[in-house]
């Protein structure tokens, strides 16, 4: 009941918050967390079958694109191409992934890194695809006589689609499935042993969580109104494995939307210029490393002052504690 | 019929035959002892037979069905489980998390029922849940279900490996040294919690070092030495034989 009531005031908030924030900067970062969630909890996803793929971007970029063609070349509504977006890039990783897996995690890592490469450079090369100067004019996005145009009205879509991803996630992280990805996570032999399909529901991680980085990919070209295609490099997948990382990678759903939120804002704060932020980034994931290995979502199983609360709370956020 | 028929098996590693030209039957609702000097091929068959291996010549059938050749979690569905010689659990889920887990393959719900959390899958979830709650209760560890697996002692961690392996509901369970690291008390309980397992029916294959409780717990034993049968029969049959007394005592004099 107390957990009920602290999402509906999270929530309300969240809505409430273009009222308080009139800086349309300001609430621009708001949507590039809320992006960089997203694509952090498809990383995660994979990561709690203990997969690592660094090729988040190549995905989002496959959402992207298609999303932005559909509109562009064939005319297709928006709210079509959003989700057609997160197919395409669905089924792109089902078939590279299901080849992929029959290698375990190694190949995994390498096939997904090199693909996402493969991805940039016929993005880049293919003149269809507008080439590197990037795809231009694309439409703003438009649903019935409805035209997103503002910050604000940006800002709405967004949350809605984290808001959708995270139930999602949330539902399946909790039921059977969860339960089997946190299996094999923890042991691979263990959970064949009682009888996991390891091959299975290691793909069904990296086709779910791509299609959501497909559909963040769609909210994103129609966003910005262009792609280009450098954004989707090799560095972007990087970033968004940190993100998770400095949030905690643990925490399978939180630890990206905190290390998000803390990795979009704090270069901000301290007034740094884009081109420290690697500088920033090398810091702070040194002292992440050293004194919270396990993210700054850690920091409650971690003091002891916060006792069973915060033990409570961490194995909550987990999500990997069953009630008995 | 035997309910495990193992013909010719053999499984090399390189030049090394771990396992070689095995026969063995192991029979419905039988404690098995499966015994033998260190670097034998025990724990090299029970890998076979839960296949991690696929054996280089030979066969294993349950109830007459060929399962070698498939895949660790098919054997798991056809009814084998197993524990495992060094301790492997869920380490960072609570005990009671680790044998709901165990349950995996005994969901009937569709998976879209799951992702919805529909009534029916929420009805399963906690006749699963009792369930692992009755498993626990049978072997003692009710009391520390909320403690993580990776902070129990070594004695309660090896009971809550066969708790995971009896959430799987197998027909055939192999054991591999449950009972090292148990203290005196633990062993008793434990062997008396295998006689029970044996008494509801399931058929159990066990590998253990400490003979008085092997003796006192099986009815037939096998003694493999190099990866072969050396002996097989009843124990005192065994205690007696002299190939038996050779390969344990030549072990110990190098
Ligand atoms: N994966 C493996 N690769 C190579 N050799 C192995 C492997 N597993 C077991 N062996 C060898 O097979 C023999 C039998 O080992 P094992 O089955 O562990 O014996 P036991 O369980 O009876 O002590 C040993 O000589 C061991 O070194
Ligand atoms: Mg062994």
């Amino acid at each position: 009941m107390r957990k009920k009531s602290l999402i509906a005031c999270a929530l309300i908030l969240l809505v409430l918050l273009p009222l308080v924030v009139k800086n349309p900067y300001i609430l621009h970062l708001v949507i590039y967390t809320c992006m960089y969630s997203v694509l952090g909890m498809s990383f995660s996803m994979m990561w709690k079958n203990r997969l690592i793929t660094a090729g988040t971007a190549g995905f989002w970029a496959v959402g992207g694109y298609t999303s932005a063609l559909l509109v562009t070349k064939l005319a297709v509504p928006f709210w079509l191409a959003m989700p057609a977006g997160g197919v395409a890039s669905a089924l792109f990783a089902l078939f590279i992934f299901s080849i992929a897996l029959r290698g375990g995690p190694l190949v995994f890592f390498s096939v997904s890194l090199v693909s996402a490469f493969i991805v940039m450079e016929v993005l880049g090369t293919v003149s269809f695809f507008g080439g590197w100067e990037g795809l231009l004019d694309i439409p703003g996005p438009r649903i019935g006589p409805y035209l997103f145009f503002t910050k604000t009205s940006f800002y709405y879509m967004v949350l809605a689609i984290l808001v959708l991803n995270i139930l999602a996630f949330h539902a399946l992280y909790t039921s059977r499935i969860g339960r089997a990805w946190t299996a094999i996570g923890s042991s691979t032999r263990l959970a064949e042993v009682q009888g996991v399909n390891i091959y299975r529901y290691r793909l069904a991680a990296s086709v779910i969580g791509c299609f959501w980085a497909g559909v963040i990919g769609s909210f994103y070209a129609h966003y910005q109104n262009l792609l280009i295609p450098t954004t989707f490099s090799f560095l972007c997948s990087i970033y968004v494995q940190m993100y998770a990382l400095i949030g905690g990678l643990n925490y399978f759903i939180a630890g990206p939307i905190v290390g998000s939120f803390v990795m979009v804002f704090l270069p901000e704060l301290l007034r740094a210029g884009q081109e420290y932020q690697p500088i920033f980034f090398g810091a702070l994931l040194i002292l992440i490393i050293i004194f919270l290995p396990g993210g700054l979502l850690s920091i409650g199983e971690r003091l002891p002052w916060l006792g069973r609360l915060g033990g409570r709370i961490g194995r909550r956020l987990r999500l990997v504690s069953t009630k008995s | 019929m035997a309910l495990l028929e193992i013909r010719n098996l053999s499984q090399h590693f390189g030049g090394v035959a771990a396992v070689s030209r095995l026969d063995l039957d192991i029979f419905d609702s039988e404690i098995l002892g499966l015994i033998g000097p260190n670097g034998a091929g025990k724990t090299t068959l029970f890998n076979v037979i839960s296949g991690f291996y696929t054996p280089s010549t030979g066969s294993v059938a349950l109830k007459g069905e060929r399962v070698s050749g498939l895949r660790p979690d098919e054997i798991a569905k056809k009814g084998i489980g197993r524990t495992f010689q060094q301790t492997v659990l869920f380490m960072r889920s609570s005990v009671f998390d680790n044998v709901v887990t165990g349950f995996h393959m005994n969901y009937t719900s569709g998976l879209m029922n799951q992702f919805l959390h529909t009534r029916s899958a929420k009805d399963e979830e906690n006749g699963i849940k009792k369930e692992a709650a009755r498993i626990l209760e049978f072997m003692g560890l009710s009391a520390l279900k909320d403690e993580l697996a990776q902070n129990l002692p070594h004695g309660h961690q090896r009971t809550l490996g066969i708790c995971v392996a009896l959430a799987a509901n197998p027909q055939l369970l192999l054991l591999d040294e449950p009972l090292t690291g148990m203290n005196p008390t633990e062993t008793l309980t434990t062997l008396d919690h295998i006689r029970q397992l044996k008494d509801r029916g399931i058929t159990i294959i066990i590998v253990e070092h400490n003979m008085k409780a092997v003796m006192s717990l099986c009815e037939r034993l096998v003694v493999l030495n190099h990866g072969e049968k050396i002996a097989e029969g009843k124990c005192e049959e065994i205690q007696d034989n002299k190939a038996v007394i050779e390969a344990y005592l030549g072990k110990e004099r190098r």
